[in-house]
């Protein structure tokens, strides 16, 4: 049988420069893969652990604002959970705008509070609707409107009619309302 | 003390001798101190190159190709003088043309292959003619000994020399060593007479006297081996020149008999100028060596020195080279007298010595010996393809290998940094697992309060507050313009009122009140569409009832 030993000795030790560049390319070959496929598992690897890092830490430098941006919702919903009304405790509800009466200067003639719509299921909140009929002089119902809209309670202004009666100086004001309460 | 390991301690070279019977081939090693070792040595036929090549493949220590090669060479065409010159006269080549070519032109008769020297066929070396150092510049005339050489014959020693994939480091007329060591030998002995050195080629016969004044050289004579072989057959009866010479290299004890009868003729053509040394010396003239015979026609030296009248020249190679710094290696049977002229190439190498062609590989100094000088050319390649093809596929292999290397490396120093990056992102990531954990709850916590916070705006937004829609309605209000009725709920406001101008100037009224309430900043935007819907002249007087409807965008799906 014929080996390609002998040959290739013969030719390393004419051509001992072009052999050895020729083995050092052929060993550097497998070195070559064996590096590639190490190289793709720790690019790979590198990208994954740099995304998570670079995450991690750009959370932590907003670790203040975000500090911050929780104590300002905290307290803005304690402020909201405080003022809440409740659809069980009506005269609470409806004693609310008879102290808004008395500091606006008009007459409440009619109040009645109204049925909310069922509570979805998970909502925090839910809207109570009052219904209110009011008279007095123009710039006393709009004070009454303004201590409405800046009060303490949260409450929507969800239908009004301002009208006068003929030979009458005081207005009417119908006011339907949601107020903001407990679910 | 501690030796260098990456220090080179031998170096190896061959020496080659190219005569005109035979090629002499020598492996020797030069170690930094101590004497050169003859390692190996063989001879050849005149013309073989091959076989040289396989010699040497087949000897472990010189088997490298490219090895450095000290040649030596006896040319077939060159010229031998000993004159007086300035040394300046040989430095110019134009000088030293016209000088030539006129002690030629005295010599009439002689075998001088030229008439007319042209320094671009022909190469000149001088020595000092009875010392062989190099001519001295300002020291007047002196006795000189100028060789001339053929350059083509030059070309061809150093094209047999790369043939045997040898690189020449020096090319030295082998004459000149020659006679360096015969001097030298003349010392020994106290030699008091001349030596007739006596190189017998094919056609000619040269003779050299070595006296105490120098190298003379007589001309030549047209009697050589040839004439000699033709005097064997005639003599013999033999009906062939290869009957001959096989008569003259395998003597029967007849032929040796009749050798000084055979030698007469070439013998007559040599005495005269050996009387003629005599007489204008007055140096008596001693021993003949017969120089390149090889071992076969050895035995002619003898005979021939006997038909001049004097006795030969003895030459024990072994002996001399003791005193010449070489030594033979063991096993080493040849080195004959035939080898005076090869190993002479090789004597007196002083210790770190490089040859021209090594300078390049070490830090050695090239040196100069009396009697020796080199006779290299520029190489020129005939044919430069296989040169081409070698230099390509060198540099295709040197090419793979950086590529490859170099890749291997690239990937090797990127795996390397991305290791590093990623130890450094997950000790980062280590440090601030607690803290990115407890973000992780407030980021969530955000979330859920973020979720309260808009069921709650979705619940109790409005598109603006009725205070001030019905403030802004008040300060819009033109003159003679009265509102009865405001009426809101999530899809329109309805504005009802009368106007108490004339009918034409009412309508006209309540179109620029329109403009204006559209205009209106606080309006603008705010709804789709504000129109009248309705213009009625009321019952009790002549004032017209208005109504403007104002209606919100659809709230989004």
């Amino acid at each position: 049988m014929i080996t390609p030993v002998g040959p290739l000795r013969g030719f390393a030790r004419r051509r001992p420069l072009v052999a050895g560049c020729l083995f050092l390319a052929a060993l550097s070959l497998p070195a070559n893969l064996y590096l590639w496929r190490e190289r793709s598992a720790v690019t790979a690897e590198h990208a994954e652990i740099r995304r998570r890092g670079e995450a991690t830490l750009a959370a932590v430098a907003d670790r203040g604002r975000i500090k911050a941006d929780v104590a300002a919702l905290t307290e803005a919903l304690g402020e909201i959970d405080r003022h809440l009304a409740s659809e069980e405790s009506m005269e609470v509800n409806l004693g609310y705008f008879y102290r808004v009466e008395k500091l606006s200067r008009v007459r409440l003639a009619r109040i009645d509070q109204l049925v909310a719509a069922p509570t979805i299921a998970g909502q925090p909140y839910k809207a109570v609707p009052v219904s209110l009929r009011v008279t007095g002089p123009y710039r006393n119902l709009l004070a009454f409107i303004r201590e409405l809209e800046t009060g303490p309670r949260l409450l929507r202004v969800r239908e009004y009619r301002l009208e006068r009666d003929p030979g009458v100086t005081d207005l009417n004001l119908h006011l339907t309302v949601d107020l903001l309460a407990h679910p | 003390m501690l030796s260098n390991p990456f220090q080179r301690h031998t170096r190896r070279s061959v020496v080659i001798e190219f005569n005109p019977h035979q090629v002499l081939v020598a492996g020797i090693t030069r170690p930094r101190r101590g004497p050169v070792v003859v390692e190996c040595a063989a001879e050849f036929p005149a013309m073989e190159t091959g076989a040289i090549r396989d010699w040497l493949d087949r000897q472990s220590d010189f088997r490298r190709n490219w090895a450095t090669a000290i040649c030596g060479y006896v040319p077939r065409q060159s010229v031998v003088l000993r004159e007086n010159v300035h040394a300046e006269d040989l430095t110019d080549p134009a000088r030293l043309e016209s000088f030539i070519t006129e002690q030629q032109a005295r010599r009439a008769g002689s075998s001088a292959p030229f008439r007319e020297a042209s320094a671009e066929d022909w190469l000149f070396r001088a020595v000092q003619a009875n010392d062989g150092r190099a001519l001295e510049a300002g020291q007047g005339l002196q006795p000189a000994l100028i060789v001339g050489i053929a350059r083509h014959e030059i070309r061809h020693v150093e094209q047999r020399v790369l043939d045997c994939r040898l690189v020449p480091g020096r090319i030295e007329p082998t004459l000149l060593p020659l006679f360096g060591s015969i001097y030298e030998l003349m010392a020994r002995r106290h030699q008091s007479q001349a030596t007739v050195v006596v190189v017998v080629q094919d056609e000619t016969t040269h003779v050299y006297i070595l006296g105490k004044e120098g190298v003379h050289t007589p001309p030549g004579v047209p009697f050589g081996l040839t004439a000699l072989v033709q005097q064997v057959r005639r003599d013999s009866g033999l009906d062939t020149d290869e009957a001959a010479v096989r008569e003259l290299r395998q003597p029967s004890p007849d032929m040796r008999t009749r050798a000084p009868r055979l030698l007469r003729g070439l013998a007559g053509a040599l005495r005269p100028a050996i009387d003629s040394y005599e007489m204008t010396t007055g140096q008596p003239v001693g021993p003949v060596h017969c120089a390149y015979l090889p071992p076969p026609l050895s035995w002619l030296a003898e005979p021939l020195a006997v038909a001049v009248g004097h006795e030969a020249f003895a030459v024990d190679c072994r002996d001399w080279m003791r005193s010449a710094g070489l030594e033979a290696a063991p096993g080493v049977t040849l080195l004959g007298a035939n080898w005076l002229g090869a190993l002479s190439l090789a004597a007196y190498l002083p210790e770190n010595a490089t040859l021209e062609s090594e300078k390049g590989l070490g830090k050695g100094v090239s040196f100069q010996r009396s009697w020796h000088v080199d006779s290299r050319q520029p190489m020129e390649i005939p044919d430069a393809g296989p040169v081409r093809r070698s230099f390509v596929a060198a540099a295709l292999a040197g090419a793979a290998m950086v590529l490859g290397l170099t890749f291997a490396a690239w990937q090797w120093q990127v795996c390397r940094t991305l290791g590093a990056d990623a130890a450094y992102w997950r000790e980062q990531l280590s440090e601030h697992r607690e803290l990115f954990a407890d973000l992780t709850r407030a980021s969530a916590a955000l979330d859920a309060d973020a979720a309260r916070l808009a069921a709650a705006h979705a619940l109790m937004h409005a598109p603006f507050q009725p205070s001030d829609f019905l403030m802004s309605i008040g300060q819009s209000l033109p003159p003679r313009t009265r509102i009865d009725r405001i009426e809101a709920n999530d899809g329109r406001v309805v504005l009802a009122g009368s106007l108490l101008e004339p009918a034409e100037e009412a309508s006209r009224s309540l179109g620029l009140y329109l403009e204006a309430l559209r205009r209106a900043p606080e309006f603008r935007g705010r709804f789709t569409s504000i129109t009248a819907t309705s213009l009625q002249r009321t019952r009790d007087d002549d004032a017209l009832a208005f109504e403007i409807t104002m209606r919100f965008p659809a709230p989004a799906p």
